[in-house]
């Protein structure tokens, strides 16, 4: 899906988030808002097209990943772990499934912070500025 | 629940009738007493008759026995006892012949104890048969003194005693099945009507989070056909869920007045979603 690069607010300086989700409206709404709030962000529907980006990952700071990406496809779990044997950052799992589904079980606890959709767009955008 | 105990209830009742089938039939062949005595073989081949009858009902009839009508059933194959057991007595009597003659009032308890549908019908009928059993020994006591009677009535007392200490036994273990089934039942509604929140939950919350960055943005000023596509797609999506919803009712048996309370727990415990934010 490749990646977008925004105008950067010099308070975001050093900041870049990826998005991974499979729904393309969601990962498109994130990417307009982030966009209007000058968040840099690279966005991504599966763990291929996450690891298709390369080097453009090096300079990824949070990683917002939807913990489910569709049937017979890696999870957002495989791709927290992917992304964790690269180099630490800070990893959201966001998620409409219930606290009990092994898949948000095996996604909180050490892989990352789990919040269940729909996430307030405050909260996303302070994720997003890592705070 | 109720449907439960119908069936139960029709098992148990055809049970009695078709074993004072085979006992009536067993005695007009085997019980000399019916070869030689007219009225009481006539009498055993009806109390034969009904008693099959209302056991072949029991099977064929298409339709659901209410416990009501399976004690009624019970009553009517149990009923001709009371003939059929007093005319052999009487006849013995005339025949100086009698023995034990208060042995077949006592199985018959201890029978109605174990095959009656119902704690209703059997504690009645252990009723009957131990007023007739005790108006039986002092007619035969008047006739001719035995002294298998001489402990009458208070032999089938004890007997009585017993028969209905059996069937409460009975009564209790029924109720407890019918309670376990009952709670069985609940939990599996609860357990659909779980997966059916769970189910809404998944296709409803990614619409609904587009919904919220969407209208968000629209606060803030932007207006673009991209939001206002985005918006109207989760809207559809929602839509969906909803005719989903509309097409699937959940258990058939859903009371709706638990449907409310299952929803307001659900409810009360959804969290506020920053809350729900874990390490």
């Amino acid at each position: 899906m490749g990646s977008r690069l925004t105008a950067v607010d010099d308070s975001l300086q050093g900041t870049m988030v990826l998005l991974v989700d499979d729904d393309e409206d969601l990962v498109e709404m994130f990417g307009l808002l982030f966009t209007r709030h000058g968040i840099p962000h690279r966005r991504a529907h599966t763990l291929s097209e996450v690891k298709a980006l390369g080097s453009d990952l090096d300079d990824v700071t949070t990683a917002i990943l939807d913990v489910n990406l569709g049937p017979n496809q890696p999870s957002g779990v495989d791709v927290a772990i992917w992304l964790r044997e690269r180099h630490p950052i800070r990893i959201v799992f966001i998620t409409g499934h219930a606290p009990d589904h092994p898949l948000v079980q095996a996604a909180s606890g050490e892989h990352g912070e789990v919040l269940e959709k729909p996430v307030p767009t405050k909260l996303l955008l302070e994720i997003a500025r890592g705070r | 629940m109720t449907g439960i105990k119908q069936t139960e209830a029709a098992k148990t009742t055809f049970l009695a009738a078709a074993i004072i089938t085979g006992i009536n039939l067993a005695s007009l062949v085997l019980d000399g007493r019916d070869h030689s005595f007219v009225a009481l073989m006539v009498t055993d081949a009806l109390h034969a008759v009904i008693a099959a009858g209302v056991a072949v009902a029991m099977r064929r009839v298409n339709r659901p026995w209410t416990p009501r009508a399976c004690d009624f059933a019970f009553v009517i194959a149990t009923a001709p006892f009371l003939v059929g057991m007093w005319l052999p007595q009487t006849h013995d009597l005339q025949t100086g012949k009698s023995l034990e003659p208060m042995l077949a009032h006592h199985f018959l308890l201890l029978g109605i104890a174990v095959v009656a549908p119902s704690w209703r019908s059997g504690s009645a009928m252990i009723a009957v048969f131990t007023a007739h059993a005790i108006v039986l020994a002092q007619v035969l006591e008047g006739g001719a003194p035995s002294p298998s009677l001489d402990r009458e009535p208070w032999f089938t007392l004890v007997f009585a005693v017993f028969a209905v200490m059996l069937l409460y036994t009975r009564e209790r273990r029924r109720k407890l099945e019918q309670r376990l089934a009952a709670a069985e039942a609940r939990a599996q509604m609860h357990a659909q009507v779980s997966r059916m929140l769970l189910a809404l939950r998944d296709r409803a919350n990614t619409p609904l989070q587009t919904l919220e960055v969407a209208i968000s943005l629209l606060e803030q000023g932007d207006d673009s056909r991209v939001t206002l596509s985005m918006l109207r797609r989760a809207l559809d999506r929602l839509v969906a869920v909803q005719r989903a919803i509309s097409a699937n009712q959940g258990p058939s048996d859903l009371v709706p007045q638990e449907l409310e309370v299952l929803l307001q727990e659900f409810l009360e415990h959804s969290t506020d979603p920053e809350s729900s934010l874990r390490p």
